[in-house]
């Protein structure tokens, strides 16, 4: 045995604070690089998935009940009934108010601070990349309007695809267009949608050529992304 | 259990859709209790545990996407991190912030290395048959108890840089065999 056993380099790093291991500075220190070093992120991701097959060793015990119930007066603001209740009235509950969706970005982009420069972006991307659109959101001094990217893949044959923004909020998602294959979209955007935009969820889905025919998505949802600032 | 089910069901929390949410606690709760439960070893603590993290599970549906890890990969790990949370706390270990790792925005370039890391993932478990039982019990003791490395040094009664080394030595016999 000698010194190089003992050798860390980033992926076992990676593995320790997957783990939880890193503590105190160690894991100060290794959060600071994670902010900046996307191979990083990647090795810990990895760990992250590798382990999570432990859990496939421990034996399954059904929650009682009143879990689920627990669960949905937490998020819904109701029991098995009033199903109906709005979603800004969730947001209130589950977040406090005003404030919660930039804490959101906040924690997304690792603390940093949403400032007037900064620019609105997101990427919307299935879970397998086989769609990806990438989505900027022009700042408001320069026209309202958002610009879609398809950077890869596009809509089935003889179908188009949908882009939706669901709002913190927002009753149900809302249509902002339909995307065209291999280029640049740019779709108008109002000033509420504007200012709906930091931290909501846009999704793609698959529709009919003509867009959705009840307003509501329809077919597969194939991405989502979150609006996300990025410092200008 | 399909996992592009899951995965179907966890997009369409990101969209608001509660049916979608109900089947995903259908199909998962009982898998991610039983975690609770073993690394809490208290049924309320648990519960509490089940409870958070499902709050957590629909309200950061929208950004799963982004993590880049699988579907039970990301439901179990976010489950894994409120457990931790909760074990460090009773514990008095409160100083520390929460583990962030399910907030990660870490994906890959293309489609081929998803599934490279995916499939190679799978084989943890032969690779754990590879590691000594000392090194193997140390990294299941970190994952699944939650243990510290000082914790795990009292285990195992030997000293704390013996028991880093242990562990990294594990980290790296994983890593090697999964590579191969």
């Amino acid at each position: 045995m000698s010194m190089q056993d003992d050798r860390r380099d980033d992926d076992t790093l990676a593995g320790e604070y997957a783990l939880g291991l890193l503590e105190g500075d160690e894991r100060a220190a290794f959060e600071a690089r994670l902010k900046d070093e996307a191979d990083l992120r990647r090795r810990v991701r990895d760990w992250s998935e590798r382990l999570s097959r432990l859990s496939g060793d421990v034996a399954p015990v059904a929650p009682p009940d009143r879990i689920k119930e627990a669960i949905e007066t937490r998020l819904f603001g109701d029991g098995a009934e009033g199903k109906r209740r709005s979603w800004a009235r969730r947001w209130l509950l589950l977040l406090g108010g005003l404030g919660a969706a930039a804490a959101m970005i906040g924690i997304l982009i690792f603390g940093g601070i949403l400032s007037e420069t900064d620019q609105l972006v997101a990427e919307i991307a299935a879970p397998d990349r086989s769609v990806i659109v990438d989505i900027q959101i022009s700042p408001a001094r320069e026209g309202k309007e958002i610009i879609a990217e398809i950077t890869s893949g596009g809509p089935r044959p003889d179908r188009a695809l949908e882009l939706w923004l669901i709002a913190d909020g927002a009753e149900q998602p809302v249509s902002l267009g339909l995307l065209a294959r291999a280029d640049v979209v740019r779709l108008p955007l109002s000033a509420a949608q504007l200012r709906l935009l930091p931290g909501a969820t846009l999704a793609i889905s698959d529709e009919p050529p003509g867009g959705s025919p009840t307003g509501l998505p329809t077919g597969d949802v194939l991405g989502t992304g979150v609006v996300i600032a990025r410092s200008g | 259990m399909v996992s592009d089910e899951i995965e179907d069901w966890i997009m369409r929390c990101g969209l608001g859709d509660r049916q979608a949410f109900d089947r995903l606690y259908t199909a998962t709760s009982a898998q991610l209790f039983g975690l609770c439960v073993r690394i809490l070893k208290d049924r309320a603590f648990a519960e509490d545990a089940l409870q958070e993290a499902f709050v957590r599970i629909w309200q950061r549906s929208g950004s799963y996407v982004q993590t880049g890890t699988s579907p039970m990969g990301w439901l179990v790990t976010v489950t894994r991190n409120v457990a931790i949370d909760r074990l460090r706390a009773e514990k008095g270990k409160g100083g520390e912030t929460s583990l962030i790792l399910d907030m990660i925005e870490a994906p890959d370039p293309n489609p081929e290395d998803v599934a490279l890391a995916r499939s190679e993932a799978q084989r943890i478990t032969a690779c754990f048959g590879e590691l000594s039982a000392d090194h193997a019990d140390a990294v299941r003791g970190a994952y699944l108890d939650g243990q510290s490395y000082a914790d795990l040094a009292a285990r195992f009664d030997v000293p704390l840089n013996t028991m880093r080394s242990w562990l990294r030595r594990g980290l790296l016999a994983l890593r090697e065999c999964l590579k191969r």
